[in-house]
Formats: structure tokens, C-alpha cells, sequence
């Protein structure tokens, strides 16, 4: 006797092609709409006047800051992490232009072959869908070539998560960055083998905001920790996209029961080290989601080894979705919620913090750079001569020099390898 | 909740560090990771812990597990 009544169930393949399909049932007072909810004309109209800027981009003072509040381990680690990577970001960068390999069978739908071809390379989820203009950067818009997007999820490991916030769990995430950067070569490969064109987007040079394509694809839903949930791993993943001129079927948004099982739950919210998660839900450019607070949550991330406490204690990544949203039906309760085994984590020099505990940082803390890197120049410059009332010709000259040295700064990059 | 004692800090870090001890690097060990957490979890709601649970992290659980005093 289950307490809840099931509205549908969602089945999905196995986590790997070793593994069973999945039913997950969602609860009635948990289902809401496939996807997401969003007003169309409100989200082109963004695009249109304000088209998404890249966080490495727009924030690029405090990316450049972050290298200054890194341990020792952690700094060396992160140099090595771009060296490793800095080939594949190129390799994937000019992907788009290579000539097929094979030859099209005319008409021929080579969805499944792909989808079953990158399950067989290791992504755990594997969707297609249209590759929207609306979610891409001012940046990439003109580079993206092709109108067709697989959208493709990489397992992170399970145990080394866990030990977030550490080495051990940034080791997991920038290494599955690594594989995946190769992996989706290979794919790209596969598919110019079937006569088609494909274009690698990197999973560190994003040509855009990747989750509303996964969410059109039926990979998942919006978290309340602003985190693609999938029904496997949660936000346990990293996400990545090729885009393609085959022949391809589209796949269908899903409803997860993500939305309200969120706005219910709030673990993340209320274990954020940072407090940079929000109870209530906005509407952002046209979608309606919990919209973190940025400053609130990049120190903590550059400080304690990118912290993450809002992956460790979603319990659709500890537990993977369907036990969780079983768990509802049958007793109307979040598994694992205020628990130590959820909720607990460490952050380093400061302790243990188990359920209703939180660590405290002081307000400069959270004081960090704004901005591309020339409007923090400018910003700082300003302060000056509000302090002091006027700067020396020195400084003056200084300022032009810094300035001058920032602009002429050139990447193709978004990620500024 | 239940007013069921949960594990604590203690008990997970005991149970863990016998998984890590005994398993670590070895091809199950990350089924035993996922499946003793789904297991602390049903245990701390009171749920029956499942069958498809693997046999050791079932004697971990109880060997680790809160005592009811």
C-alpha cells in the first residue's frame, strides 16, 4: 500500500548498457509539466536583445581571481588539468570543418545508431534535440554550424564525489572533463564514418547554456541547485553537446516530478555553505527556476576545492531518482533528508557540519572581482580617485599599461586557454 | 522522520573506512559505495533495507549501525 498515487512512470535505459531499464514513478502532487516551464516569447526576445554572455567571459575577473585563492595542490592541479586539456578544446574547436568520411544512405535515420554508439563509448545519457540559438553565447553564435544537437551526460565517479569538498572529488571532475573531451571525438568520428558533419563543443569552451537543451531532450530537469537532475547519476555528470547535419529523430521532454520534488525537498538550499541557493523560484530570461546568487557562491567554490556541497546532498545523485521518487510514493518523505549520511560534509580548516549546522565566513569573504577583466580595472581605478581625489601620473600611466595589456589579450577561447 | 536513532558521523565514517580498508580498488567497490549509502538511507527512515543490496554492506550496516539502547 503506497501512500501516494502515481501520475505516471518514466522508464529509461540502464545506467550503462549493463544495466537494467528503470521505472521511476511520479507521485501526483509531484507532476507538473514536461520540461520546464517557460514563456517562448520572453526567452527569444532575450536572446534577441540580450544574448547570453559566457560566465569565462563575463566574469572573467574573478575566474582570473580564483588562481589566487587556490592551495598549493590545488593551483598545480588546475595548470595541469589546462595543459591536459588545452589539445582537445582546439581539436574540438575546429571539428565542425572536417569533411565526412563516409557515405549517406540516403534517408536512412542514424539516430539510434549514434545514440547506441555513444552508449557504447560510456555517456550515460544520450539525447536529440534541436540545437537552440536561443541558449547560445554572444560569443559562439556565429560558430555553431549545424542544426541538429546530441546532447551527451558523462558519469562522474560515484565514491570520489562523495568526498566533496577535496582534491579527491576536483581529481573526478576535471577528469571527467578530460575523458569526455576525448570520447566525444571518437563519436564525432563515428559519425562522419556515416557520411555526416560534426561539430564538437567542448565541455570546457561551452558554445552555450547546455541544461535547456538536455531538458528538451528528456535527459532530465532544472534542480533547485540550478543543476541538470538526470534520472541516473542527478547532477552527477558533465554535460557536453555535438551538433549535426545527419539525419536524426528528436527525442521528448519528460516530467521528472523534479520541480515540485525540489521546491519540497531544499536540501541544497539549506546545506549551501555560501547560503547562494534560493528557496523561491523567478522567472530568468523566460524560464522560470531557482536563480543562484553568484557572488555568494564563487568564494566558497574557488576557496574549498570548488566546494560542490550542492551536488554532494542532492539525493537524486546519492540515491539516483527512482529509489528517491519511490521513496515519495511510499511515505510522502525525501530519502535521506536530515540525515548525516545526506546532509554531513567537511570543509577544510573549519570542521564537520552535519544537518541545521552551517559554517559562518566573514563579509570580506565574499568581496571578490566583478566583471570582465577591463571593467575591474576600470572599476578599481574609480575607487582611487574617489579615496584620494585625484591619482598620481604614475598610476595614470600604470592603468593605461593594464589596460592596454587586457585588450590586447586574444583567444579564440571562451575558456581562455 | 522516524524517531529511529540515524547513523551518525561516527557510524558512517566506521562503516566507510571498513569498505575502503577492505574493497578499495577493487571492480565492486563503487557498488558497495552506492548501495551502503542507499542502505544507510533506508535505514535511517525506517525502511526495510531492499534485497537487491549487496550481503556485505548488509553486515556493515549492522555491524556499524546506531544501537538502540
Amino acid at each position: 500500500m503506497t501512500l501516494k498515487e502515481i501520475h505516471h512512470t518514466v522508464k529509461r535505459p540502464g545506467r550503462t548498457q549493463d544495466h537494467e531499464p528503470v521505472e521511476i514513478p511520479v507521485a501526483e502532487e509531484l507532476a507538473t509539466v514536461p520540461g520546464i516551464v517557460k514563456k517562448d516569447n520572453d526567452v527569444a526576445w532575450y536572446s534577441r536583445n540580450y544574448p547570453i554572455v559566457s560566465q569565462n567571459v563575463e566574469k572573467a575577473a574573478d575566474r582570473e581571481w580564483t588562481w589566487t585563492v587556490y592551495t598549493g595542490e590545488m593551483y598545480e592541479y588546475r595548470k595541469h588539468h589546462d595543459e591536459v586539456n588545452k589539445p582537445l578544446v582546439e581539436a574540438a574547436y575546429v571539428s565542425g570543418d572536417i569533411v565526412p568520411t563516409g557515405t549517406v544512405e540516403s534517408g536512412r535515420d542514424v539516430t539510434e545508431e549514434i545514440r547506441q554508439k555513444a552508449r557504447e563509448l560510456g555517456f550515460g545519457e544520450v539525447g536529440f534535440t534541436k540545437y537552440d540559438r536561443k541558449y547560445a553565447y554572444k560569443s559562439k553564435k556565429a560558430w555553431v554550424k549545424y542544426e541538429h544537437a546530441i546532447c551527451l551526460a558523462l558519469e562522474q565517479d560515484y565514491w570520489q564525489t562523495q568526498t566533496i569538498p577535496s582534491m579527491e572529488a576536483e581529481f573526478a571532475h576535471f577528469g571527467t572533463y578530460e575523458e569526455e573531451g576525448a570520447l566525444a571525438l571518437d563519436l564525432a568520428d563515428f559519425i562522419r564514418d556515416l557520411g555526416y558533419r560534426a561539430q564538437v563543443h567542448s565541455p570546457n569552451d561551452n558554445s552555450a547554456a547546455y541544461i535547456p537543451m538536455f531538458v528538451e531532450a528528456g535527459l532530465g530537469q532544472l534542480g533547485a541547485n540550478g543543476q541538470l537532475l538526470s534520472p541516473h547519476f542527478g547532477n552527477r555528470s558533465r554535460l557536453m553537446i555535438i551538433s549535426t547535419d545527419a539525419i536524426v529523430s528528436y527525442d521528448e521532454p519528460v516530467d521528472y516530478g523534479i520541480h515540485k520534488f525540489c521546491e519540497m525537498c531544499q536540501v541544497c538550499v539549506n546545506r549551501c555553505p555560501g547560503r547562494a541557493l534560493v528557496k523561491e523560484k523567478v522567472f530568468w530570461r523566460g524560464v522560470e527556476k531557482h536563480k543562484l546568487m553568484y557572488d555568494r557562491c564563487r568564494p566558497v567554490m574557488a576557496t574549498y576545492e570548488g566546494c560542490g556541497v550542492c551536488m554532494l546532498v542532492c539525493p537524486v545523485q546519492r540515491y539516483g531518482m527512482a529509489p528517491v521518487m519511490e521513496h515519495f510514493v511510499e511515505t510522502g518523505e525525501v530519502l535521506g533528508k536530515g540525515t548525516d549520511n545526506l546532509e554531513g560534509y567537511e570543509i577544510r580548516g573549519k570542521g564537520y557540519y552535519g544537518p541545521g549546522k552551517l559554517p559562518s565566513f566573514s563579509r570580506e569573504f565574499f568581496e571578490i572581482p566583478h566583471g570582465t577583466k577591463d571593467e575591474w580595472l576600470f572599476t578599481q581605478f574609480k575607487q582611487k580617485i574617489e579615496e584620494k581625489g585625484k591619482v598620481t601620473e604614475e598610476e595614470k600611466q600604470e592603468f593605461v599599461k593594464e589596460l592596454g595589456d587586457i585588450l590586447s589579450e586574444e583567444s579564440i577561447f571562451d575558456a581562455g586557454l | 522522520m522516524t524517531s529511529r536513532k540515524t547513523f551518525q558521523k561516527e557510524n558512517i565514517d566506521g562503516l566507510f573506512g571498513e569498505l575502503n580498508t577492505d574493497y578499495k580498488g577493487m571492480p565492486e567497490s563503487e557498488q558497495l559505495h552506492r548501495d551502503a549509502h542507499l542502505a544507510i538511507a533506508y535505514h535511517d527512515s525506517g525502511r526495510p533495507i531492499p534485497e537487491s543490496i549487496d550481503p556485505r554492506v548488509i553486515e556493515l550496516i549492522s555491524k556499524h549501525g546506531p544501537k538502540d539502547s
